[in-house]
């Protein structure tokens, strides 16, 4: 079993991210993966008060359309982390992936703001977890 | 590994034949084609009937002709994917921003006219901004000062700077009073709906005599795509919907002249439309008439003060449209037949109501 932690890791800050746009993760190929084992390990310190950060996985057959994946009966995101006007911790979550990545050739993990846009006090750090499929 | 993608691609097909309650079933999917956890169907619905709503449920099958829901453990409630109420967002094309204050000579303060060509620049340009930054980018202003016959109306005024990325731009205008006593705006670009982020220069044609007076000031906010924050501001609006303007509440702020509001529209092409102000007390929202897929800049013209503030956004709209990838739930991989269906409530279907479904997922090995 070979087992990837920390693939692809990310991290910076949310500078210039509006509100309801997103950061687009790294896109990983699908064919390294084993099924039912991808998840994301997510960062994230929503310092702006007002700021949800939410992740959402997407996925492609070429890397240039990619659609949104929803869960089982399409039920609504929850933010990962939100800013409140005093001092806010980082947040972090293992994010699993939706199942509807393992018959894609390509998948992502976006972070999507909402509530108001991002700067550079709120960071966030992703990566891709997974078994190596043989 | 096999990756299928687009398998059973059913295509656009209509929901004409199916009653309120009905469930279109997609194309059947022989499970054992499917390695197990890797099974999704990407579906688009298009739900214009009123009142339809439309669902995306995953059924299995022993026979191929009963079928049954395959729902997820807690058997959550079904989420339609179609239509979807969008609400009113006052601040989705631009967060909210103050009110500028024109000022006539903030660029050249008055100077005689000259019966020759005049280019003003560097020093010349001496007034409180000059050639510093003009912040929020603005439109420019020529003032003239009342003389009998002494201006030139025939040849244009340029203005050149630069814009709000740092690109330089010109702008021109030609004064219509031979008299004076007049104002006259100068936008930039070629489309001449910018702002002028700096001055550096002013190129005067030749005037008719020495007696009358120019002034150069800063008059109209432009609000151009990059000062545009709200989430709305560097993209498509979809789906296209008329565009608010709201005005905070002020006793006595606001000029009660037009806000313009420059973009393309549901066919993606050139939109431009006024809203007038009306109230100089503010508390208003302004909504075109048409509809706008994105907003390019936004024109607002001098205030009364700086108390005034406007927020840009969008009004409250139904999105018709879907498209979503639906991963199979564990449980429809101990069948032989799955199929991703169309389930409809609240009104029949009708052939302005579509859906289309394909299945990705990896074959199994054999």
């Amino acid at each position: 079993v070979s087992l990837s932690r920390a693939y692809d890791e990310v991290s910076g800050d949310l500078t210039g991210v509006r509100v309801g746009s997103q950061l687009e993760g790294h896109e990983l190929h699908m064919l390294l993966v084993r099924p039912g084992t991808l998840a994301a390990m997510i960062s994230a310190e929503a310092e702006a008060n007002g700021l949800s950060v939410f992740a959402s996985w997407e996925v492609s057959s070429d890397r240039a359309t990619w659609h949104r994946c929803a869960a089982y009966n399409n039920e609504a995101e929850t933010a990962i982390a939100v800013g409140t006007s005093g001092n806010d911790a980082a947040v972090l979550r293992l994010v699993e992936a939706s199942q509807a990545v393992y018959g894609w050739a390509w998948a992502r993990c976006n972070l999507r703001v909402d509530g108001i846009g991002g700067t550079a006090l709120d960071l966030y750090t992703v990566s891709y977890v997974f078994e190596r499929a043989e | 590994v096999v990756l299928q993608s687009g398998y059973l691609a059913t295509g656009t097909l209509d929901l004409d034949d199916a009653s309120d309650g009905d469930v279109t079933g997609g194309p059947t999917l022989n499970m054992a084609l499917v390695e197990p956890g890797t099974l999704s169907a990407l579906v688009s619905v298009h739900a214009e009937t009123s009142s339809l709503v439309a669902y995306a449920e995953w059924q299995v099958s022993a026979d191929g002709s009963s079928w049954v829901n395959a729902v997820a453990p807690s058997n959550p409630v079904t989420t339609s994917i179609a239509p979807k109420s969008i609400l009113a967002d006052a601040d989705s094309i631009k967060l909210s921003v103050a009110g500028v204050v024109s000022d006539n000579d903030a660029i050249v303060t008055s100077h005689a006219t000259v019966a020759s060509i005049l280019t003003l620049s560097g020093a010349g340009l001496n007034g409180v901004i000059g050639v510093g930054a003009i912040s929020p980018p603005r439109s420019i202003s020529i003032g003239t000062t009342s003389h009998s016959g002494s201006y030139n109306i025939v040849d244009a005024i340029t203005v050149t700077g630069t814009d709000a990325d740092g690109n330089v731009t010109t702008g021109t205008g030609t004064l219509t009073q031979v008299n004076g006593n007049e104002t006259i705006e100068v936008f930039a670009g070629a489309d001449g709906v910018d702002g002028f982020a700096s001055v550096t220069s002013v190129a005067f044609p030749a005037m008719n005599d020495t007696a009358g007076h120019l002034l150069v000031g800063v008059l109209s906010e432009v609000l151009s795509l990059t000062a545009l924050n709200g989430k709305y501001g560097d993209q498509a609006i979809s789906p296209a919907n008329t565009v608010t303007v709201t005005t905070a509440a002020h006793n006595g702020s606001y000029n009660t002249d037009d806000i313009s509001v420059i973009g393309l529209d549901e066919n993606g092409d050139a939109a431009y439309e006024n809203l007038s102000i009306g109230a100089a007390n503010g508390g208003q929202t302004l909504t075109t008439a048409g509809l706008f897929s994105s907003v390019q800049s936004a024109i607002i013209p001098a205030m009364v003060d700086a108390s005034s503030s406007f927020q840009i956004g969008t009004s409250a709209v139904t999105q018709h449209d879907a498209e979503l990838v639906l991963p199979a739930p564990p449980c429809v991989y101990g069948m032989p037949l799955a199929r991703m269906s169309v389930r409809i409530t609240g009104a029949n279907g009708g052939s302005v109501d579509t859906y289309a479904i394909g299945y990705n997922f990896r074959r199994r090995a054999s």
